[in-house]
This record gives C-alpha cells, sequence and structure tokens, in this order.
C-alpha cells in the first residue's frame, strides 16, 4: 500500500493514474479524500508489490502535484475488502487509517 | 510529452501559474510545460498591482562532499576507466569540465546521441557514439572497461543493447541531475545526484593526474582496427558516409546541424563531426520525425538575434531524408518567409530506409509499407515555396556540386539521391548485446559491394 499526499485539483488524479497506466503497472484498489480545507487530498494505492515498483514511487514523487509519497505497511488488502463490504454488504466499516494514533 | 500541464481555471491565477510553469520548466532537467487557458478565462479582466517576478530554475541542493571523494577514490583505483556521457553533460554546460577530467583520469570517452558535441571529435580520448550504432571499437572497449561513469546519461536500450551484458566487467557510478535516473536501468555503485557542471569541478580539485598508457593505447588501438567501413569517395561519392564526412569539411566549423529520424540521422551521427556542444540539434528518445526543419529554423532565428554570432557565411544545415521531410514540409514557407541561412539536405532513398532496414535485416525481408511509390520532386517543391532547390546529378560530380550548392548564399532545399538500399552499420540487433554487432562484410561478400 502506498500513500499519496497531492494537490487537490482537476487533472491531478490523472496525472497519478496516467503515469501507472504508462508503465503497464495495474491499480487494483483506489482511495481519495479530500483534506482539512481541500486544497490538499490523501490517496491510499495498492498496488503489487514487485521490483519496478521503487521506479514507480520515484516517478511518482517528481510529480509537482504530488506532495509526497510514504509506504503504509500497517494497511492492506483487506482494508479495501472491507470498505467493499462496508458500502456494498453492510459490514462494520474498517479503522479510519488516517486517525491519529493514540 | 510536457513535464506539467496546467488548467487555468480563474484569469487570477495566471499571476502565479506562468512564472510557476517558466520554474518547473527550467529545473532539474529542463523540459516543457503547457499552460491551458480555456477561452472564458482569456477574455477575463483581472486587476494585477504588481506583476509577479519571471521564474527561474530552482537552485539544486549540493552533493555530498564525502560522495565526491568516494568518486575520486573509485576513480584513482580503476585501472580501465570509461566516460559515458549523455545529453544532460550539455545541457549543464559541463562539456569542458568533462573533457578535463578525462584527461585528467586518461579516461576514453564514449558518447550518446544526444552529447556529440561534448567533445571534440578528434580528441585522441574521443571514441564516438556507443550502442546500436555505434563503431565496434566503442562497443568493444566498453566490454572491457572495470569503471564506468555515466553523466548526464539514462541508459537508454538503443545504448546499452541487452542490459544485462552492457558493460560486464565495469562497476558503475552515474552522476544525474534527476535521482530517479540513479539504479533505474543499472545497479550502481555509486549516485551521486546534483548538478554535473558542480560536482565536477569539486571532483577535479581532489582528482591527482593519472596516466594511464596502457589503456590510451588499447582505446587508440581498437580504434585504428575498426575504423567505419564504407566505400572510398572516388568510388562511391553519394555514400551517406561520404557525404557527411564532406559537409564536415566544407561547412564552416561553427555550423549548427540539425537531423531529422531514421537513417540520414544515424549517418550523421557517426561521420559528421559535431565540433562544439549544442552543434547537432536532434531528437533522442522521443524519435520525432519532422524535427530537423523547425529546429534548423529556431536556430537560425536564435543565432540572428545573438549579435556577433552572425557571422556572414554562418549556415544551420539540416540534415533529412525522404520520409521525415514530409512531416513538416509546410515550414519551408516559414523559411522562406524569414530568408534564413538554412540549408536542407534531404538524402533521398525513396524509402523509410531505416524501416526498410530492419525489415531486411530482421523480417525476412519482407518489406511493407516502406518503399514510397510516389516520389516527391523537392527541387521543385522548394522553389514552389519560392526556397532555392537543386538537386545534385550522381553522374556528374556530385560532391564538388553540393559543396558549390552550400557555398550560396540563403535558404536552399538539395535533393540527394543516395543508394535505395543502403543500410546503417555496424548494427546491433535489437535485444542483443552490443558486442554482437552486425556489418555490412558479414552480410554480404566485398566483391559485391555497390
Amino acid at each position: 500500500m502506498i500513500e499519496l499526499r497531492v494537490r487537490n485539483h482537476p487533472g491531478a488524479m490523472s496525472h497519478i493514474t496516467g503515469l501507472f497506466a504508462r508503465r503497464g503497472f495495474n491499480l487494483e484498489a483506489i482511495l481519495c479524500v479530500p483534506e482539512g480545507d481541500g486544497t490538499a487530498s490523501r490517496i491510499l494505492l495498492l498496488v503489487a508489490n514487485e521490483p519496478r515498483l521503487e521506479q514507480v514511487e520515484r516517478q511518482l514523487a517528481k510529480l509537482y502535484d504530488v506532495l509526497a509519497v510514504r509506504h503504509r505497511p500497517d494497511l492492506g488488502p483487506e482494508f479495501f475488502l472491507q470498505l467493499a463490504e462496508t458500502t456494498m454488504g453492510g459490514s462494520p466499516p474498517p479503522t479510519n487509517p488516517w486517525r491519529p494514533r493514540d | 510529452m510536457t513535464k506539467h500541464n496546467f488548467l487555468v481555471r480563474t484569469a487570477a491565477e495566471l499571476t502565479e501559474i506562468v512564472p510557476l510553469a517558466f520554474r518547473l520548466a527550467e529545473s532539474g532537467r529542463p523540459g516543457p510545460v503547457a499552460i491551458d487557458v480555456p477561452k472564458d478565462v482569456l477574455n477575463a479582466r483581472v486587476k494585477v498591482t504588481a506583476w509577479p517576478e519571471p521564474g527561474h530554475a530552482a537552485p539544486l541542493p549540493p552533493c555530498p562532499g564525502e560522495l565526491i571523494d568516494a568518486l575520486a577514490k573509485k576513480i584513482a583505483a580503476s585501472r580501465r576507466p570509461i566516460l559515458y556521457l549523455g545529453g544532460g553533460v550539455i545541457t549543464a554546460g559541463a562539456s569542458e569540465l568533462a573533457l578535463e577530467l578525462a584527461r585528467r583520469a586518461s579516461a576514453p570517452v564514449v558518447c550518446t546521441l544526444m552529447a556529440l558535441g561534448a567533445v571534440p571529435p578528434d580528441d585522441p580520448l574521443f571514441m564516438g557514439m556507443l550502442g546500436m550504432h555505434g563503431t565496434k571499437a566503442t562497443n568493444f572497449l566498453l566490454e572491457e572497461a572495470d569503471l564506468l561513469l555515466a553523466i548526464g546519461a539514462r541508459f537508454d536500450d538503443r545504448a546499452t543493447g541487452k542490459v544485462a551484458e552492457f558493460c560486464p566487467r565495469a562497476v558503475i557510478a552515474h552522476l544525474d541531475v534527476d535521482p530517479a535516473e540513479i539504479g533505474k536501468i543499472k545497479a550502481v555503485s555509486l549516485g551521486l545526484v546534483g548538478d554535473a557542471a558542480d560536482i565536477l569541478r569539486l571532483l577535479l580539485d581532489r582528482l591527482p593526474s593519472q596516466h594511464r598508457p596502457a589503456w590510451r593505447a588499447r582505446a587508440a588501438g581498437l580504434r585504428a582496427a575498426h575504423p567505419l567501413i564504407h566505400p572510398p569517395r572516388a568510388e562511391d561519392p553519394l555514400h551517406p558516409i561520404n557525404v557527411c564526412r564532406l559537409l564536415g569539411e566544407v561547412l564552416p566549423a561553427d555550423t549548427i546541424m540539425t537531423t531529422d529520424v531514421g537513417q540520414h540521422q544515424m549517418w550523421v551521427a557517426q561521420a559528421y563531426p559535431v565540433r562544439r556542444p549544442r552543434g547537432l540539434l536532434t531528437s533522442g528518445g522521443l524519435g520525432t520525425m519532422g524535427f530537423g526543419l523547425p529546429a534548423a529554423i529556431g536556430a537560425a532565428l536564435a543565432l540572428s538575434e545573438v549579435e556577433g554570432l552572425a557571422a556572414p557565411g554562418r549556415r544551420v544545415a539540416c540534415v533529412s531524408g525522404d520520409g521525415s521531410i514530409l512531416m513538416n514540409i509546410q515550414e519551408l514557407a516559414t523559411l522562406a518567409e524569414l530568408n534564413l541561412p538554412v540549408a536542407v539536405l534531404v538524402f533521398n532513398n525513396a524509402h523509410l530506409g531505416l524501416v526498410r532496414q530492419q525489415q531486411e535485416l530482421f523480417y525476412g525481408r519482407r518489406y511493407a509499407a516502406s518503399r514510397f511509390q510516389s516520389v516527391p520532386d523537392f527541387a521543385a517543391v522548394a522553389r514552389a515555396f519560392g526556397v532555392r532547390g537543386v538537386r545534385i546529378d550522381p553522374d556528374g560530380d556530385p560532391l564538388t556540386d553540393l559543396a558549390e550548392t552550400l557555398a550560396d548564399p540563403g535558404p536552399c532545399v538539395i535533393d540527394l539521391p543516395i543508394h535505395e538500399m543502403a543500410n546503417v552499420y555496424p548494427m546491433v540487433p535489437p535485444g542483443a548485446a552490443n558486442r554482437q554487432m552486425i556489418t555490412d562484410t558479414e552480410l554480404q561478400p566485398a566483391s559485391t559491394h555497390a
């Protein structure tokens, strides 16, 4: 799982997803929510962990609209599965990935 | 195609976006930035109290001194070092420093297509272009290197051939302005991020002179043993290698050469001596046919604006092919309008030559869509635009005619009939290691050579 902090405006998402598409790298799951006053967003990307992922991350870091790139090893694929079951099957929601830790 | 693009939503944003776009375009690896201005924004009126400061390149963080120390140690400890220069050396204005480093370290220099001109072509350490259409000497020498110092180069597949077998005996040090390039294709033992000129200056401060007579002699020996193979001028004056060599003789040393993309581009890279940085403007990784003529017009315009450089007789030459020139031939109207000293040389083989060459060598001579059934009369086309047009007669004294045509001032288009089936050699087959070059003589006996 990769977490991005990005500028929130039209076109930002297409810059990011376009980079993955051009490199033939699949995005398994994606979550994007605005933060604070809405000038920035946080994005969670579920991606396959293969060697060329590092190059994708470096290219992401070069995008003007991407403010920060970091790994989220604490979140796995079950996060998105739980989210899908919440919205479609009435299961309890997953833990907020950005809740301040105690 | 662009480093970034902005979609402007309100006119007020433009005072921020325009300087920012210039900052992004000029920072790091320079490149274009697009600003998309919708019609309602274009027509809007805004009040501005002060103009924003123009945008300039953001300063680069300095490279840590201990990495430069480590690089100096690696160079000193190596026995067979090679400098592998890319276009970044020219962009950084670091060509002279790179040459000084080569001399200090007794390191032969190989260049990518984009780095040609960084090192004088007659320098004893210059090994020419590496890779797919590099000489055998260059690619063989790379096999023997124990240290490869890449500067502003990106290990493109045209340069490396089969990556796993590129420079098999060398440890690699890589100096680049873009951190994403370090280790992207080949694992490196040392990566330095920053401005090439700054880093090379600091490196030279701490690098003593090193004599490697055996290694220098090995490079010179390989060069002497494996020159470019082509028929002699008297026998075949319009062989493209002979034409490029003649251009090197008759064009002034400060000529700016531009090319399109294809066989003619590789012949220029192999045989035309690019004598200074930015002396060759060509489309590298993007391989943009149609680049040459607009680039030549741009270069001639820039020269005419720099006082003192627009010396009489100074020329911009655009070597193109009969395929490439058709991509932007409408720019002959611009050339006629501006009356700039641009000579367009069309290497005319009535084919998309590099496509045809690949079909011949790697697709069992199953030619498809690579031959022009109808070839325009380019001299007549030029005249129709109001530009002097000349077709060189292959049966007379074509090189004298060519030299005389180039000596006349003003814009011109010169149509040069070359062999339809001439190939660019040596050639590394796609996917093969660089040492597995094929050459003309291996394909056909010397006796049947045209």
